[in-house]
């Protein structure tokens, strides 16, 4: 893109709590096209499900410029369960990028009180692509005691840059399960947030990705505990290769008043090559006495006595670091609940997992 | 058992909280606020050699052209307008005690400073605002080669070229903004020089005593280990409340030799209207060990981050510190460490207690970079609230350039455990004591790093912070 086009710069994944500029942890700025084309999507849409009205707004982990960008561009699809509606079958959405103009998408769930549902989003594309920009914005509004569950797979292609926000608002009781699995993407920035609102609501975010090539991910993932007794748990596993760069944000955010909260957020990061930058943030921010936050992060080469257990067994090391990278991707894809996205992803990370030079 | 809550009063600093007034006749001052005419007279006032001189201009104007970062606490109440960047007591730097005068060795006889030297020091420098009164070290240790001294008679010594080639070369002006504050109007701190292969038995102490109203205190500490060095040094410091800013924005540069060790231990005690704003920072050679060991219980705001460059193979450093925030203090403490060779490692021990709307936040970043094969970090960091209006952060960042590198990173906040309280309650000791003896455990691995006085000390401080009532 040339200047012109680049007329939007966008400052994204802004970390919850500053730190030293130098760093440049703080927040990612992304250059965009003033405006974007609509993505349609492959829907399968189960039956029961209903359109909905447009939520109030609902914050994401890529910020404001990125909402105020998508708001301009997209018209929300909104997607609202029934009352104490269990949806068995998972709303899919599945996304061809094939390059060319800016694509953007706006996704709304609407789940109402004591219901069910899961969505599949699939970010799909050619191996071999034109080089393109796809955003999305997916906003869940999730009421008391209802359950939502969002997978969302980027599989685009090395040449597709992908902007990937989500926000959730939990009521009472409420439940919000995320599970990211990045394969593939020149520039992938991703963005979570969840509000805690509701006393004893629930958010848990599983993270998996492989970042290779010159390849970039920039990611920030939010929990905010605002009600009482609520609980968040995110874990993030991924493997960097080549001259991969990857930037790990992650926040368990205590407000007052969230007594009885309790976050963990875990990051495991492999690093196959010499030539790669991995940077990791993991933030605890508390202004509550009655609460329990753990982080913990790894980071580095596999551990010693894993490498010598099975290189005794006759592999040798570069075998046993593709393997594992392998296997943290194909763990990840066995929490996708549907057995036929399952396969196609696993075959995915079969066909596509590029072989150690 | 009941989520009863302890009232916990504001601490009772009468052990540090006691003044003297300074009337024009024996204490000379510059005017308040930092003019090149104020740095100029700074300079001629100490005497600097040229290139001194220069430096200080240049930092002034490096710092009218910083900003400030976003990312600490608020610093709105300092204004540089008001405070007094240079105030000396009219009396000579003396090597004896007797010599120093009579207010100002009341004071640090009330901080016993001169009996810890008796029993247990080196050698100490006692600094009184913004310059040293009394610098002394044993005979024995000078007879070792060991130096230990003003950094203005090292600047005129047979060091000067030492001074020259180390002086603001690890914190430059360019920093930040209080790097450069300190360059144009540094006054003070001591100069130590540990000559190769030389283990200094006991350590050395320099004490900081800010007494002025309204005035900075910018000691500049450079301490050289040379080749397979031992040193330990121990940095004190303190100063009565006043009702307006006080300021200090101290530097210390570390250079520590090849197999050599330096352990530096701060107990940082300064009054409730203080803006702390210190930089430290150590370079490390092969084979060489950095050990910080801190203890922040005082001042308004702090911003302090202990920096270590890991700069020959096999470098390692350790840091242990606590932070205490109670009312009135927002306390950003934490490190920065940079692996910049093979096999170096980095252990972080960090832990803060977070009390009667007390603010803590720990940041760090560890760094490795490409060229350090085989480093490891390990970075825990534990937060302790004792009641539902303070807050504690934990800010820790990690930028990783190699695959030959282990590094991990965990952290936890929470509070004292029920349970805990009530064990200890069953036993027959009251929730206040049971209270304050789980504090001093958790504060318990920084006070058994120090020696012992000092670590009696922090205890002592831990329970004037935690003397309350139940209510």
């Amino acid at each position: 893109m040339n200047a012109t086009q680049e007329a939007n710069s966008l400052v994204v994944n802004h970390l919850p709590g500053q730190t030293w500029n130098w760093l440049k942890m703080n927040d990612a700025r992304v250059a965009v096209e003033a405006s974007a084309v609509p993505l349609e999507a492959q829907m399968d849409v189960p039956k029961g499900l209903s359109k909905g009205q447009s939520l109030a707004p609902v914050g994401g982990g890529m910020g404001p410029d990125y909402d105020r960008w998508i708001q301009q561009n997209a018209a929300p699809q909104v997607f609202q369960t029934a009352e104490g509606q269990k949806v068995v079958q998972p709303l899919k959405l599945t996304y061809a990028l094939n390059g060319g103009a800016t694509g953007a998408v706006a996704c709304q769930i609407d789940a109402k009180a004591d219901s069910r549902l899961t969505v599949i989003m699939d970010f799909a594309g050619q191996p071999e692509g034109q080089p393109g920009t796809a955003a999305f914005s997916t906003k869940l509004h999730i009421a008391s005691g209802a359950a939502v569950t969002l997978v969302q797979i980027h599989r685009s292609g090395a040449g597709q840059r992908i902007l990937n926000d989500v926000g959730a608002v939990l009521e009472d009781g409420a439940r919000f399960d995320v599970l990211h699995l990045i394969m593939d993407g020149s520039h992938t920035y991703v963005g979570c947030q969840a509000d805690l609102k509701g006393d004893q609501s629930y958010f848990n975010a599983d993270v998996a990705y492989l970042v290779q090539n010159e390849d970039l991910l920039d990611t920030n993932y939010v929990a905010l505990h605002h009600g009482k007794k609520t609980e968040s748990r995110i874990t993030s596993a991924g493997v960097l290769r080549d001259r991969a760069q990857k930037l790990f944000r992650g926040t368990i955010d205590f407000k007052k008043g969230a007594a009885g909260s309790v976050g963990n957020e875990k990051e495991d990061v492999m690093l196959m090559d010499d030539t790669v930058v991995n940077k990791t943030i993991p933030l605890i921010l508390c202004a509550e006495e009655d609460v329990e936050g753990n982080h913990g992060a790894t980071i580095g080469k596999l551990d010693d006595a894993l490498l010598f257990y099975m290189e005794s067994r006759g592999m040798d090391a570069d075998e046993i670091y593709e393997m594992i990278a392998k296997s943290k991707l194909e763990a990840a894809s066995r929490l996708i609940p549907d057995q036929a996205v399952r396969e196609d992803v696993q075959a995915y990370i079969e066909a596509h997992q590029v072989q150690k030079k | 058992m009941s989520k009863e809550k302890t009232y916990v009063e504001d601490v009772d600093r009468s052990l540090y909280d006691f003044r003297y007034d300074e009337s024009d006749k024996d204490f000379y001052k510059v005017e308040s606020g930092l003019t090149p005419e104020i740095v100029e007279q700074i300079s001629e006032e100490k005497n600097d050699p040229e290139w001194m001189r220069e430096l200080r201009l240049k930092s002034l104007e490096i710092f009218n052209e910083k900003g400030m970062g976003q990312w600490g606490p608020p610093i709105d109440g300092l204004d540089m307008n008001n405070i007094v960047t240079y105030v000396r007591p009219k009396t000579k730097m003396s090597a004896n005690w007797e010599d120093v005068p009579k207010d100002i060795k009341d004071t640090f006889e009330r901080l016993g400073i001169p009996q810890a030297e008796r029993k247990s020091l080196a050698g100490v420098g006692a600094q009184y605002d913004s310059e040293l009164v009394y610098h002394n070290v044993r005979k024995e240790v000078a007879e070792q080669g060991v130096v230990y001294t003003d950094i203005e008679s090292a600047l005129h010594g047979p060091y000067a070229d030492m001074i020259k080639d180390h002086f603001m070369h690890l914190i430059t002006p360019h920093d930040h903004k209080f790097a450069a504050l300190h360059g144009a109007v540094w006054s003070g701190g001591s100069f130590v020089y540990v000559p190769k292969g030389v283990s200094v038995e006991i350590p050395l102490q320099s004490y900081f005593r800010l007494n002025a109203p309204g005035a900075g205190q910018f000691e500049h500490t450079l301490i050289i280990v040379d080749e397979g060095a031992d040193l330990h040094f121990i940095e004190g410091c303190s100063a009565p409340k006043y009702n307006v800013a006080n300021l200090h924005a101290g530097a210390v540069e570390l250079f520590v030799g090849k197999n050599a060790r330096l352990r530096y231990s701060t107990i940082e005690n300064w009054s409730k209207n203080m803006y702390n704003l210190n930089t430290k920072r150590a370079k490390i050679e092969e084979g060489g060990k950095m050990e910080w060991v801190s203890g922040s219980f005082g001042s308004h705001v702090s911003y302090l981050y202990p920096m270590t460059i890991l700069n020959g193979k096999g470098a390692k450093m350790e840091y242990t510190g606590i932070t205490f925030a109670g009312k009135g203090q927002n306390l950003d403490t934490g490190m920065k460490v940079v692996h910049n060779a093979p096999d170096t490692t980095s252990v972080v021990s960090a832990k803060s207690i977070s009390k009667d709307g007390g603010i803590s936040t720990y940041r760090s970043s560890v760094v490795v970079n490409n060229k350090a094969k085989g480093a490891k970090s390990s970075v825990s960091c534990a937060s302790l609230m004792l009641d539902d209006i303070s807050r504690s952060d934990t800010i820790p960042a990690m930028d990783v350039r190699t695959q030959d590198a282990d590094v991990g990173h965990e952290a936890k906040i929470g509070r004292i455990s029920d349970e805990a309280v009530f064990y200890l309650m069953s036993r027959g000791i009251s929730e206040e004591d049971a209270r304050a003896m789980i504090v001093s455990g958790f504060a318990d691995n920084v006070s058994k790093e120090l020696p012992l006085e000092y670590a009696v000390e922090m205890n002592n401080l831990i329970r004037l912070e935690m003397k309350g009532t139940i209510g």
